[in-house]
């Protein structure tokens, strides 16, 4: 399929999608955010996605990239309102599509892509600070647990359980229990758990720094 | 200073398995090397994001509503682009008589490939004595016993009547295909499979795959190994490797 295809394709996204969505002002947008509300999550999907998907396409990316910054940009939305009240002066849409593109310029930064040079990163920054001045912070200190987050919901749903049972602090015995199996193998499955998710976030990451301190 | 390398020292670590002059020895280590030393962060500071609940949920449901209008959206595609589909299919039709006349006269020999890719797979319970299930008087206990005495026969017995049990059920699938009815194996290894809450799904999916490779269903091998493929289980390199072999 050559580019064409891949442009009337979104046009068409937009168009139906632009059709069916109900309108949600900003504040029950980020309170949707905050408490996962499905119909807010499937609105914010329906109206921001293709955009994100235009913006990425046209800057050189994929449409798993596109999904990807996507979602990393709600998520730190929800990080950012849960620090501090987040009163914007703008459309929540400026806010998600200018997040959007600092984030992109990262990922393109760091698969070493050629293009992400072309995105002019001072005026994106600049953006940013005038919609929202803690934004920046706010990524930069959820920067890791986020890649870790990605890779842990791509796990198989037994590993993610087990973990996070483990990490909660539920004994080896009592998960044991609860899935009918050895203490034993639990203990095996969890080392092998986690052994998988490091590599994952190691790979992920490369020559990236990981810590800022 | 011990004999271990490295990578034994981090996975020691990450097992809680180190003494106070490992873990000494682990700290002088990293010091000296910051590849170490960022590993040992990581494997510290990999716990706390995932108590987030919150941040993981929202990335779940995003996921689910982004998987269910992809589908959505490929459908509609599909649709729109159907009037350039009638020059295409025709040209796809041709090749598709080429390839299958190909195949039909060079099969694929599932018999060698399964045999190939087939590994009896062990069972954890068994490897020390104080990882035996609690109750040893249980089908379930008893079941696995005869497993790990490869009596798969009476393993398939006692194992046969937990279908809740998803362990039970992987191991009496693996029995199953020890006794050769693949049949059975595959119809216990789908509803493992298909169990998304349960820690064998992956090894379920994978020789679940082999069952139908093995009763000669390439089609419905190739559906599995693709899923496995798509899903970066850990048997993901053999299904991607046995996948082009067929």
């Amino acid at each position: 399929m050559g580019q064409g295809g891949g442009h009337l394709f979104t046009k068409i996204d937009i168009n139906i999608y632009s059709v069916i969505v109900t309108k949600f002002s900003t504040e029950q947008i980020l309170e949707g955010i905050v408490s996962n509300d499905t119909h807010v999550l499937e609105h914010i999907y329906r109206s921001f996605f293709p955009k994100t998907l235009v913006y990425v396409r046209s800057n050189g990316g994929t449409r798993e990239d596109a999904y990807d910054v996507f979602q990393e940009s709600v998520v730190i939305v929800l990080q950012r309102v849960r620090k501090e009240p987040l009163v914007l002066n703008c459309s929540f849409e400026t806010y998600l599509i200018s997040i959007v593109k600092i984030l992109f310029y990262h990922m393109r930064l760091s698969a070493k892509k050629r293009n992400a040079v072309l995105l002019d990163y001072e005026k994106l920054t600049e953006e940013i600070e005038e919609i929202d001045g803690e934004f920046l912070e706010t990524y930069r200190q959820n920067q890791m647990s986020n890649i870790i987050q990605r890779h842990f919901i791509d796990l198989s749903e037994g590993c993610q359980t087990l973990l996070r049972l483990y990490i909660e602090r539920v004994s080896i015995r009592e998960i044991a229990d609860m899935m009918g199996v050895s203490e034993g193998f639990v203990k095996k499955k969890k080392y092998a758990c986690k052994q998988k998710l490091i590599k994952r976030v190691m790979a992920d990451f490369g020559s990236k720094e990981f810590f800022y301190e | 200073m011990n004999n271990q390398t490295d990578e034994q020292l981090l996975n020691g670590f990450l097992a809680g398995s180190l003494n106070q002059s490992e873990i000494k020895d682990l700290s002088t280590r990293r010091m000296t090397n910051p590849d170490l030393d960022r590993k040992l962060r990581l494997a510290s500071a990999i716990d706390d994001p995932l108590l987030d609940w919150q941040s993981l949920q929202l990335r779940k449901k995003l996921a689910d509503i982004h998987k269910k209008e992809d589908s959505y959206s490929g459908l509609f595609y599909s649709f729109v682009k159907r009037k350039f589909a009638v020059p295409a299919a025709a040209a796809m039709f041709v090749i598709l008589v080429g390839v299958v006349y190909f195949f039909s006269n060079s099969p694929v020999n599932s018999d060698n490939l399964y045999a190939a890719y087939y590994e009896p797979v062990k069972p954890f319970f068994m490897q020390r004595s104080t990882n035996v299930v609690a109750d040893e008087s249980t089908d379930f206990a008893r079941g696995m016993q005869c497993y790990d005495s490869k009596n798969f026969s009476d393993a398939a017995k006692l194992l046969s009547g937990q279908a809740g049990n998803m362990a039970a059920r992987f191991y009496l699938a693996i029995s199953m295909m020890e006794l050769g009815d693949f049949k059975k194996a595959s119809e216990n290894l789908s509803v493992v499979a298909a169990d998304q809450s349960n820690l064998f799904n992956d090894q379920a999916t994978w020789y679940l795959a082999l069952s139908y490779l093995k009763m000669g269903d390439i089609e419905k091998t190739r559906t599995e190994l693709k899923r496995i493929a798509s899903a970066q289980s850990y048997y993901n390199d053999k299904a991607l490797e046995l996948l082009e072999e067929l």
